[in-house]
């Protein structure tokens, strides 16, 4: 393999149960030497990218390719890659200095076997070959991998197998390594992580950051091609976490291992990655620094998730012209004329002044931050977050000033929600979800009426149809679905959680998602909050059909 | 003066029972292991139990049966009780129930029943003493192993065996080298709930060997039965020298861990 990389996940996908699908087609590779940081909420299957590099959970698809060799399936006590837990994990029936040992002990060193003339003994690596096979039976029991990939994977195995079944190699000895070597070791390591003085402790009269310390210097003393710390500051306290993220920035300069750290913590991902990988069920978001993320997120969930920014929902008019607020903005983008677009504006890249400006709004809110002041301005019915180190009183009327290297501008990411697999039932209503919602038949053909018993009748009379069952796709647009308090109401015609919620400017965008894991985007005035059960209407006008198969098929 | 009620007379019924039924009789079991029956002091019951081989010999069976019966209901036990607690091979409660079951039905029906199946099966208390007496204690005492086993294991901490694996060890190595450390406490209280219990229990072997096997419950039983109080006396206060010794013995552990695994019990 020509390139650096150190780790390459091609295609991994998991899938927990045969249906909880926790990482979705994931793709990265990783330069030797890098910090990366997976980056997204909680269950976004960070944890579970981290946990199969480590070799705890095996992909259900795809491949993991440590310099270049695929060890996917291999166990992760025979990968040189070490963790730093969460809640550290460590030994308490081990003091500091065994905990730091541990691995140092099960380590074993290969010496070229000799015969007494000082030749090299060849024989056939048993061994190894035991290793393949019981990977062999791992890739066969795999439910998740489709055939050609599967027998791809098989032949590779066997075919290795075969090699070293005919080809007798080197063999080795293996020895422990001396108690000077691993005195010597463990020292360092705990020179690394400044615990000196306390090799002999017991681990419960350790502090949270100590044991943090000898979580990392246990890992760290294997000298792991790869170290992989799952939240591993997450126990600590502010000032605590702050110390610790300079500390482990320093360790990775000064030890030059690979760190891939797993993170909830947008400021944590921005201060210490090299790479930030941002993810959001299950899919990557956006890969790349720190500073490009920050200054052009690729989508509106992104934005949202890494600092604080201002979401509105603009209009393309012009070339590098954007409309939103009511104004028309000079921007760096180029995007379609009239394209509908999500439009990015950082509170600080907000200039405020008294003297007026593209845009004017009265100051409703103001914070006190220490460096600054935090203002929400109101601007017609939209909420502008801007820091300014200026002093404005409440309700003064300011001019409000964005450069257009100051706009961000995305692709919206989702205007209509779509649903494939829905179908009509017997008293004309559009079956989502299994739940049936009031719609409009006739527009499945153009003219048509309906007649008493329920059958569509084409515009001139000739034709009857049938339309029960037939599968049609269902649109509805964002805008168009309300949110019902009360779930028991007549008029919530599904009930559903809600899963997400990205605020844009002068309203909400939420994902509700439905028992059956069904998922309508919409918008909304109002405030919700994540979990609450809510029910959605529809207006019977505001679903759009169409039918699968031709019409004809339904005629009676 | 008027009475006043202060929160300390609270604890008169406690005290009172401590003294009860707890200071009075071993107050009583001293008192007749050092006296003859007319009341003087003596040495006698020492000197008899030191040098009588009968009653050495029943406490040297007593702690082999006792040992003997630790090391096998923990070897069934652990891996019963390993599988229980893993989600990934049990994921009801009813299981665990089927087999602690037993205890909730009354111990000497139990053991006549366990005498006639044994009995049926060929093992028979006249012919075999020992195998049917062996039998019927790991039987009865599974149970006890079991659930604070099974506590334990619950509470085993994945992210600790997963990181023993994450540093090296394979399967094996796992098990010895994070998961029995971690069960550690289980396997301790386990014993205790086993040890003491087998060494001065009286039905099993009476039942199952028809007499043959004495064991120090027997023993002690046998020697108020047949009036001897002051030398039963005494072999009460070896038992509890025992006791006291296996605990201390065992302190290190559960005061280390004290409120995790098998002290629920």
């Amino acid at each position: 393999m020509e390139n650096n990389y150190i780790i390459d996940l091609k295609n991994v996908s998991k899938i927990f149960d045969d249906e909880t699908i926790a990482v979705d087609d994931f793709n990265l590779y990783v330069r030797k030497g890098e910090f990366v940081t997976f980056l997204g909420p909680s269950g976004c299957g960070k944890s579970t990218t981290l946990r199969m590099i480590a070799g705890f959970e095996f992909p259900s698809k795809g491949s993991i390719l440590l310099n270049g060799k695929d060890i996917s399936n291999v166990p992760p006590n025979k990968r040189p890659i070490n963790m730093v837990f969460q809640r550290y994990a460590l030994f308490p029936h081990l003091d500091v200095y065994e905990n730091i040992a541990f691995g140092l002990r099960l380590k074993r060193i290969p010496v070229l076997k000799t015969d007494k003339q000082g030749n090299k003994v060849l024989e056939i690596d048993k061994k190894k070959i035991k290793e393949l096979k019981s990977e062999y039976k791992l890739i066969q029991r795999n439910k998740h991998l489709d055939e050609a990939e599967k027998s791809e994977k098989l032949n590779g195995l066997q075919s290795q197998i075969d090699y070293l079944k005919a080809n007798p190699v080197e063999s080795y000895n293996y020895v422990k390594l001396s108690e000077k070597e691993i005195d010597n070791k463990v020292a360092r390591a705990l020179k690394i992580v400044d615990l000196e003085a306390l090799e002999d402790r017991d681990i419960s009269t350790l502090s949270g950051g100590q044991q943090q310390r000898v979580a990392i210097a246990r890992a760290i003393v294997n000298e792991p091609e790869i170290l992989l710390l799952d939240e591993p500051l997450g126990a600590l306290d502010l000032k605590m976490r702050k110390e610790m993220q300079i500390e482990l920035k320093e360790m990775h300069k000064k030890l030059g291992i690979t760190f891939i750290y797993v993170t909830h913590d947008q400021e944590e991902a921005l201060t210490m990655s090299d790479t930030i990988v941002i993810m959001k069920d299950g899919v990557i978001q956006q890969i790349g620094t720190p500073k490009k993320i920050y200054d052009e997120p690729k989508n509106a969930f992104v934005a949202d998730f890494i600092g604080e920014s201002n979401i509105y929902n603009g209009t393309i008019v012009g070339d590098k012209k954007v409309r939103f607020l009511d104004h028309n903005f000079d921007c760096e983008d180029e995007f379609q004329l009239n394209e509908k677009v999500d439009v990015v504006v950082r509170p600080e890249d907000v200039i405020i002044s008294e003297k007026g400006g593209m845009i004017e709004g009265v100051i409703d809110n103001k914070i006190f931050k220490g460096v600054n002041y935090q203002y929400v301005i109101m601007i017609g019915k939209n909420e502008l977050l801007l820091k300014s180190t200026k002093d404005y009183e409440v309700g003064t009327k300011v001019g409000l000033n964005i450069e257009p290297d100051g706009i961000h501008i995305m692709k919206k990411d989702f205007l209509v929600n779509i649903y494939t697999d829905a179908w009509i039932d017997k008293n004309n209503h559009v079956m989502i979800d299994d739940s049936p919602f009031d719609c409009d038949v006739t527009q499945l053909l153009a003219g048509s009426t309906l007649d008493e018993e329920g059958y569509l009748v084409s515009a001139d009379k000739a034709h009857k149809y049938d339309l029960k069952d037939a599968d049609v796709v269902a649109e509805i647009a964002k805008d168009k679905i309300e949110i019902i308090d009360d779930i028991e109401s007549e008029e919530a015609q599904i009930v559903g959680s809600i899963v997400d919620s990205i605020y844009i400017g002068d309203h909400y965008r939420y994902i509700v998602r439905t028992e059956n894991e069904e998922d309508f985007v919409l918008d909304s005035q109002y405030s919700y909050n994540l979990d609450d059960k809510v029910g959605l209407k529809v207006n019977k006008e505001d679903i759009k059909l169409r039918l699968k198969k031709e019409v004809s098929v339904y005629e009676i | 003066m008027k009475f006043r009620f202060q929160r300390k007379f609270l604890c008169i019924p406690y005290w009172l029972f401590l003294v009860l039924f707890v200071v009075v009789p071993i107050f009583f079991i001293v008192f007749y292991a050092f006296t003859d029956g007319s009341g003087h002091f003596t040495w006698d019951a020492v000197v008899e139990f030191f040098t009588t081989n009968n009653k050495l010999n029943v406490l040297v069976q007593s702690l082999l049966f006792s040992t003997l019966n630790t090391i096998l209901c923990l070897a069934i036990g652990y891996p019963i009780s390993y599988l229980l607690a893993n989600k990934k091979y049990n994921t009801k409660y009813v299981l665990v129930l089927l087999f602690v079951m037993p205890m909730w039905i009354n111990f000497v029906l139990r053991t006549g029943a366990t005498r006639d199946v044994l009995s049926w099966l060929g093992i028979n208390g006249g012919t075999h003493p020992y195998v049917a007496t062996m039998i019927g204690l790991v039987y009865n005492y599974l149970p006890f192993v079991i659930l604070p086993l099974y506590t334990t294991m619950l509470k085993l901490d994945q992210s600790q065996i997963e990181a023993a694996s994450d540093l090296g060890c394979n399967r094996i190595q796992v098990f010895t080298k994070s998961i029995i450390p971690q069960s550690i406490p289980g396997i301790v209280s386990a014993a205790q709930m086993v040890f003491m219990p087998t060494m001065s229990s009286y039905v099993i072997p009476e039942t199952l060997s028809e007499g043959k096997i004495v064991l120090f419950g027997n023993s002690i039983y046998l020697g108020f039965a047949n009036n001897q109080w002051n030398s039963s006396s005494f072999m009460a206060i070896i038992m509890l020298i025992i006791i006291g010794i296996s605990m201390l013995a065992t302190r290190n552990f559960s005061e280390k861990d004290s409120g995790k695994g098998g002290t629920a019990w």
